[in-house]
C-alpha cells in the first residue's frame, strides 16, 4: 500500500488557474501552497504538455493547479483558520481563478498571494467586485480578513500581498482593476499626519480637489518616510465610460500637482502617478 | 476491433437506434468486446443488460467494453448490467462526451486493470453542481480461479503483470473515437488531452472484493490505484456506502509516486507533473468483511 489513510474531515483540493491569455504558455511554477504555523510546503507542477507530433512538442502546458489542503474551519481551538501563502516562483497570472473543492461544506481557507507589484486588484463573485474591508486607522492598513464571507479580501500595502477567504464549493475570481495609481510623500511625520484626520481627511482631501466621490479613492498603504501614502483612483461603478472618465481624472490630477493646487494639508515633496 | 461493435464502427450514427443487445458473450477480440453507447440514463429496459465480455486482448488493447454516449445523449448515457472477466486493461471503460456517464450494476472479474472511466467535459468543466461520472452498484474482484500462466508457463501462454480493481477517473477536455485507428492514443484510456476543471466523480455502493498484497504469479494487486496516465488532475473521488470484502491492508490501494521518466521537456519540463501526490480518496460509510484493516476501525 502507498497512500495515506486520514480520518480527517479537514481535507480538501485547492484549484486555480491563470485566466490569462498566455495561460498554456507562460509559466508560473514552480508553485508552494504553504500552511503558516506549520512545515507543511507543498510543490506544484502545471499540466503535461500531451501535444507531440513526434519531432516537435506543442509547448503547450497549462497552468492550472490542484493541491491538497487542510482547511479546518476556524475554531475555539483553531482561531485563524487555515492561512496558507500561495507563493508563485514565476510572476502572478494577473486574472485568475480559486476554488476549494470538499465533501466538507465547512471548510474554509485564507489565502494569501505576495505580489511582485502593486497594480490594482479585485476580487469577483459571481461576476460581481467584492469590495475590500474597511481601512483600520489603527493597524494603519486594511481590515484583517475574519472569515466572514467568501471572497472577503484585503491588500496588505509595502507587503503587495493580496489576501482573501475561499469556502468549500465557492469560485472566485481575481482580475486587474483599471485605476489610477498614486504615490505621493509628504512633508509630515505619522503621527501628525494621523493626528490630523489621517486617511479619512486625506481621501477627503484628494476628492475635493480633483472633485470626485470619496468612495473611488482606495489608499492602498500608508509608511513612513516622511509620510508616504500609495492610492488608488478607480471610476465610480456607475460611470459610462469608465476608461475615458479615469483618464480625465488623470489630467486634472497631473494638472493639479503641477500647479500646486492639490491640497494634501502639507507640503507635497515628491508624487509619481500612472 | 471489436467483438461487437454496435453504433460505433463507422463512428457516431444518428440513425442507428433501437437495437438490442442481451445476453451476448464475447471472448478473444482483440480491441473492445462490446464497443457501444450506452442507454438513456435510467432506462433500466434491458436494452443491454446481460452481456459478458472475457479475454479481451489487443495491439495496446483490450477492454471488456469501450462504452460512449451516442448522438442523441448529449446530457447523459448510461451502461448497465455488464459482466467482464480476464480483460487485458479493463473489463469496462467508459470515455463518453455528454456531461454524465454512468456505470450501473456492473460486475469485473479479475482484469488486468479492473474498471474505470474518463469523461470528455471541456464544455462543462466550469459547471461544479454536475456529478460528471458515478459508478453504483459495481462488484469488483480480485484475482479469481484460472490462472494467468498454467502449468508454470507450459501451458500455451503467461501473463505476469500487476492487477488492481479500479483506476481513478478523470475528465478531459477532448474524447477519443469508439474504434481508434492508431497506436498513439492506444489504449483507449491513455490520456492524450488536458484535464478538465470541474470533474466530479461518486462511487455508490461498491464492493472490492478478493484482493491480496500479490497475484499468484508473485505481483502486486490492489484494490484502486490511480490512473495510470493521470499527470496533471485526479479529481476527488467521492467514495459511499463502499465495502472490502476480503481485501488484505496491503492491498487497499496505492497512490503511485509521480514517474521521473515525465520529468522531460516534452512532457512535465524538470520535473514530474504533481497531480498523483495531491489526489484524495474520500470514503464515507465504508465497511469490512472478512478482515478488518487497522484503519478501518
Amino acid at each position: 500500500m502507498n497512500l495515506w489513510t486520514c480520518k480527517n474531515d479537514d481535507l480538501g483540493i485547492l484549484m486555480f488557474e491563470s485566466e490569462d491569455e498566455d495561460k498554456v504558455d507562460r509559466s508560473l511554477q514552480p508553485i508552494y501552497t504553504r500552511l503558516q504555523g506549520t512545515d507543511m510546503n507543498n510543490k506544484v507542477n502545471s499540466f503535461m504538455d500531451h501535444v507531440w507530433d513526434g519531432f516537435y512538442q506543442g509547448q503547450i502546458r497549462l497552468s492550472r493547479f490542484p493541491m491538497i489542503v487542510w482547511a479546518p474551519p476556524k475554531s475555539y481551538n483553531n482561531p485563524t483558520g487555515a492561512v496558507y501563502d500561495v507563493v508563485y516562483t514565476g510572476t502572478p497570472a494577473k486574472k485568475m481563478r480559486y476554488y476549494l473543492r470538499s465533501q466538507n461544506k465547512d471548510l474554509a481557507m485564507t489565502v494569501r498571494i505576495a505580489y511582485p507589484s502593486a497594480e490594482s486588484r479585485q476580487i469577483l463573485k459571481d461576476g460581481k467586485r467584492i469590495e475590500m474591508n474597511e481601512w483600520d486607522e489603527a493597524a494603519r492598513g486594511y481590515g484583517a480578513v475574519t472569515g466572514r464571507f467568501c471572497g472577503e479580501n484585503r491588500y496588505i500595502g509595502v507587503k503587495n500581498i493580496l489576501e482573501f477567504y475561499l469556502t468549500a464549493g465557492c469560485t472566485l475570481h481575481i482580475a486587474p482593476r483599471d485605476a489610477i495609481q498614486t504615490m505621493v510623500r509628504m512633508e509630515w511625520t505619522m503621527d501628525e499626519f494621523f493626528s490630523a484626520g489621517g486617511t479619512t481627511t486625506f481621501v477627503d482631501r484628494v476628492a475635493g480637489s480633483l472633485g470626485i466621490h470619496a468612495s473611488t479613492i482606495k489608499v492602498v498603504s500608508v509608511y513612513e518616510g516622511s509620510v508616504v501614502l500609495n492610492y488608488d483612483i478607480v471610476p465610480d461603478d456607475n460611470e459610462a465610460n469608465p476608461e475615458k472618465a479615469l483618464k480625465r481624472i488623470h489630467s486634472k490630477q497631473t494638472q493639479k500637482f503641477s500647479t500646486g493646487k492639490m491640497d494634501l494639508g502639507a507640503p507635497i515633496l515628491d508624487v509619481q502617478a500612472k | 476491433m471489436g467483438g461487437v461493435s454496435i453504433c460505433a464502427y463507422m463512428g457516431k450514427d444518428p440513425s442507428c437506434k433501437d437495437i438490442k443487445a442481451r445476453h451476448n458473450l464475447v471472448a478473444g477480440a482483440p480491441y473492445g468486446g462490446f464497443v457501444m453507447p450506452g442507454h438513456n440514463c435510467g432506462d433500466y429496459s434491458s436494452r443491454f443488460e446481460g452481456n459478458v465480455a472475457h479475454s479481451i486482448r489487443g495491439q495496446k488493447s483490450g477492454h471488456g467494453l469501450v462504452m460512449q454516449n451516442g448522438p442523441d445523449q448529449p446530457d447523459c448515457t448510461e451502461m448497465s448490467d455488464f459482466k467482464a472477466y480476464k480483460c487485458y486493461w479493463n473489463g469496462a471503460f467508459m470515455y463518453p462526451n455528454s456531461k454524465q456517464g454512468k456505470m450501473t450494476r456492473m460486475t469485473v472479474v479479475d482484469n488486468i486493470q479492473g474498471m474505470g472511466g474518463m469523461i470528455a467535459n471541456k464544455n462543462n468543466e466550469y459547471d461544479m453542481d454536475i456529478v460528471d461520472l458515478v459508478f453504483n452498484d459495481i462488484k469488483v474482484y480480485g484475482e479469481y480461479g484460472n490462472p494467468d500462466c498454467p502449468q508454470r508457463g507450459e501451458g500455451g501462454y503467461c501473463y505476469k503483470t500487476k492487477k488492481f480493481g479500479f483506476f481513478s477517473a478523470l475528465g478531459t477536455w477532448s474524447g477519443k473515437d469508439f474504434h481508434i485507428g492508431e497506436t498513439s492514443p492506444l489504449p483507449p484510456h491513455n490520456v492524450m488531452s488536458i484535464s478538465s476543471w470541474g470533474t466530479r466523480v461518486e462511487l455508490h455502493h461498491v464492493h472490492f472484493i478478493n484482493f491480496k498484497p500479490e497475484t499468484d504469479m508473485g505481483m502486486p494487486m490492489r484494490a484502486f490505484e490511480l490512473h495510470p496516465w493521470g499527470s496533471d488532475l485526479i479529481p476527488m473521488h467521492e467514495f459511499y456506502d463502499t465495502k472490502f470484502i476480503n481485501v488484505a491492508p496491503a492491498a487497499l490501494g496505492y497512490f503511485f509516486e509521480p514517474p521521473k521518466g515525465w520529468a522531460i521537456i516534452k512532457d512535465c519540463g524538470a520535473w514530474p507533473c504533481t497531480a498523483p501526490k495531491n489526489t484524495i480518496f474520500s470514503l464515507q460509510r465504508t465497511s469490512f468483511e472478512q478482515g478488518r484493516p487497522s484503519f478501518g476501525t
